[in-house]
């Protein structure tokens, strides 16, 4: 497929930054269930070799989905696969942006964090449909 | 790496919904969108079933650090609707490891969406191992 409107091989969707701190690691917590405690107890991450708590693994992969929407709100998130390499302790700045890898019947963007030293934090794929003409948004 | 698939278990099927509160507070908390956030199911790997199911294959003293997640969804999730889950959770020994293999489906049977997560195990036994054998 090869739309005049589809996505191109090699676009990049907008990066942002993000920082999360250790309120918006508890706020997080609260929400999806995982009250892991190395996500909100200092002293158990110090334990487990870490300078300060890690952000929880799926609140990084879940600032993706904002960012796909809004780069093609008429594409749907069909898939998404995400390892984390590294951990993001609280209070660092992570960038998440995104590429075009493959055009077809699907589109597949490579997906990355980067923290402060510019090392992948995140690597992750998604598989995005396109939204059928009465879907709603 | 070495897999104990013999140590897998089954679990489920358990009720679970996307309820409209839970939903809402997810969004503000994630900046997601859609009717239900596309990670919003992570919520019910949290279950308590779930979780005492993989105290009693490891025991008490580690905690999980997550390695890797997949999503992937036949059909988007639909709020207020209730669905089941059934999962299966095994574990590697070395390096340790608990692997959570979920899906859920329609009241009818219809599958809607797969889900993995793996988690790494870090003792804090103080033995020097990942986590207990079994």
């Amino acid at each position: 497929m090869s739309h005049e409107n589809s996505p191109r091989l090699g676009e990049k969707i907008a990066s942002r930054r993000l920082c999360f701190g250790l309120a918006d690691l508890a706020a997080y917590a609260a929400v999806s269930g995982d009250d892991n405690p190395i996500h909100l107890d200092e002293a158990l991450a110090e334990r487990a070799g870490l300078e300060a708590p890690p952000v929880h693994g799926m609140l990084l992969m879940a600032a993706f989905e904002p960012a796909i929407a809004a780069w093609r709100a008429d594409w749907i998130l069909q898939k998404l696969s995400a390892k984390f390499l590294r951990p993001v302790l609280a209070g660092e700045q992570v960038e998440f942006s995104g590429r075009v890898v493959e055009v077809g019947t699907y589109v597949l963007l490579r997906l990355l964090a980067h923290n402060e030293k510019r090392e992948i934090v995140v690597i992750a794929e998604a598989t995005l449909t396109q939204r059928s003409a009465d879907a709603a948004p | 790496m070495s897999a104990d698939r013999g140590d897998a278990i089954r679990l489920g099927p358990f009720l679970v919904r996307a309820g409209k509160n839970e939903v809402e507070a997810f969004r503000g908390e994630t900046g997601a969108l859609g009717a239900v956030p596309f990670t919003f199911p992570v919520r019910w790997l949290a279950d308590p079933h779930v979780r005492a199911a993989a105290i009693e294959m490891l025991g008490e003293t580690w905690v999980p650090i997550h390695e890797s997640q997949t999503f992937d969804y036949v059909v988007p999730l639909e709020r207020d609707t209730d669905y089941r889950l059934t999962l299966e959770m095994s574990r590697e020994i070395a390096p340790p490891r608990l692997i959570l293999r979920a899906e859920v489906a329609r009241q009818t049977g219809e599958r809607c969406l797969d889900m993995e997560m793996v988690l790494r195990i870090i003792d804090l036994s103080g033995n020097g191992r990942g986590a207990p054998e079994p």
